[in-house]
């Protein structure tokens, strides 16, 4: 038994018995970990505050082999990103980073270029305007794919390695690119994307954050970007289901249209 | 795993007692002992009660409280004060409130609060009730959701659909527990205690 500890992102907790969470973090120098919190729930406990979901902490546990729970036996609370909590979207953004990882992550790993990419991304949604969360959150998918090196090329084509000039190419989520018209055969389910919504994703992958709020992506590419990654990741994760969070940000949008300005 | 034990009617209170939350077998093996060995009166006792619970209780018509009428008691009590509306996120939270002696409006229970992380959706919570109540006589609404994620973005969600309408929403002040040293208060709730400071 050897005591790690570790800065961390909290990116769930579920209430344990009657007085504990159990606590999934992302945490820089081990990856996912599924920690239990022991007594978090008790009204003097100094734990609760910190053990919230978007929570930046540093955790020191009792590290057991083999053991898919481990005891928390100390946070300390780090930079707290204020700001999402007072936006409903960002709340709702920030909540689909925190899922998509715990989705898709499965266990301990290196962890410190993912850590570094969440961080950036609530800190940027904490930052920024909530109009750039969209955005913001294509960005993320884009990387973190990066991260495990299945990131999805959008400027050369997969089969031929060639730029297309054509108006239009196909997206293939499966295979995780796009393909031109010689080489579409290759997917047969692979979507219609523009040319020009293919360069956007380019920069979207390569502007720095603070300017991505310029791009502004509207009518037929917004809704061809958001088809293609979220198929993109459907693909990626195993059950096929639609993240909760993005659900939840659909419901709140709908909910806002019903009611008017 | 009936025929673990000889006796089937034993087997079903195991089996139905363990799904109670936070029961496993064993607790629920222990407990269906303890059952069988007491006064038959205190059993038959249990079981009307748990039968009783479910017959009579219902939601308060008004309010999402509960109660065995159509309105429960607070929302009967004409000695209430019907321009302040609480809103909390379950009924146990009406009683820990009613604890205090110390508030005299209405409530308003949600039976949730909005997640993102679960898809808790605002038609998941009797959101649109509380809107439906929002009249003449309504001056104020307290929010008094947990001050977690969710409790804060239901918060966040209410406020934006009461406040157009011309209602003042308050929301409960976070800060230090009475009894507390200040040295064990975690960052975050200092914050707030501090940023909620009030003049002596």
């Amino acid at each position: 038994m050897a005591i790690r500890s570790s800065e961390a992102i909290v990116l769930n907790r579920i209430p344990l018995g009657d007085t504990s969470l159990l606590v999934t973090v992302y945490a820089r120098a081990f990856g996912k970990v599924k920690l239990v919190a022991r007594g978090a729930r008790r009204p003097k406990s100094r734990m609760a505050s910190s053990l919230q979901p978007l929570r930046v902490i540093t955790v020191s546990y009792n590290h057991r082999e083999n053991r898919e729970l481990q005891n928390l036996s100390k946070v300390e609370a780090g930079p707290y990103f204020r700001r999402i909590g007072e936006d409903l979207t960002k709340v709702g953004y920030a909540s689909a980073v925190c899922e998509l990882v715990n989705r898709l992550v499965l266990g301990e790993e290196p962890g410190d270029q993912l850590f570094g990419l969440i961080f950036r991304t609530l800190e940027a949604i904490d930052r920024l305007s909530a109009d750039a969360c969209e955005m913001l959150f294509w960005r993320f998918q884009i990387e973190f794919a990066d991260v495990y090196g299945t990131g999805p090329e959008f400027a050369a084509c997969l089969g031929c390695g060639e730029r297309p000039e054509e108006a239009s190419v196909r997206f293939s989520p499966s295979l995780g690119g796009i393909l031109c018209r010689d080489c579409q055969a290759q997917d047969g389910e692979a979507m219609q994307l523009s040319l020009g919504t293919t360069r956007l994703l380019s920069r979207v992958r390569e502007m720095p954050l603070e300017h991505l709020p310029r791009l502004k992506p509207v009518g037929t590419s917004r809704r061809e970007i958001q088809r293609a990654i979220r198929a993109f990741y459907l693909y990626q994760l195993d059950d096929g289901r639609e993240l909760k969070s993005l659900k939840f940000l659909e419901s709140i949008e709908e909910d806002g249209r019903e009611r008017g300005p | 795993m009936v025929r673990k034990y000889s006796s089937e009617a034993l087997a079903i209170l195991v089996d139905e007692l363990s799904r109670l939350p936070n029961i496993g077998r064993v607790t629920a093996q222990r407990l269906a002992f303890h059952i069988l060995k007491g006064p038959a009166e205190r059993a038959f006792s249990l079981s009307d009660a748990i039968r009783a619970v479910k017959e009579k209780v219902r939601y308060c018509d008004v309010c999402w409280n509960i109660t065995e009428s159509e309105t429960c008691e607070i929302c009967h009590d004409a000695r209430r004060r019907p321009e302040t509306i609480c809103v909390v996120e379950e009924p146990r939270d009406v009683i820990t409130l009613e604890s205090t002696g110390e508030y005299r409006g209405l409530y308003h229970v949600l039976h949730g609060a909005l997640s993102p992380l679960d898809n808790i959706t605002p038609d998941d919570i009797r959101a649109r009730e509380l809107v439906d109540r929002m009249s003449d006589s309504v001056e104020e609404v307290i929010i008094a959701t947990n001050p977690n994620i969710e409790g804060e973005a239901t918060a966040l969600y209410l406020s934006r659909l009461i406040k157009p309408l011309g209602v003042r929403v308050t929301r409960l002040a976070r800060g230090l527990p009475m009894g507390g040293d200040l040295e064990y208060a975690d960052e975050v709730t200092l914050a707030r205690a501090l940023e909620g400071r009030t003049e002596l």
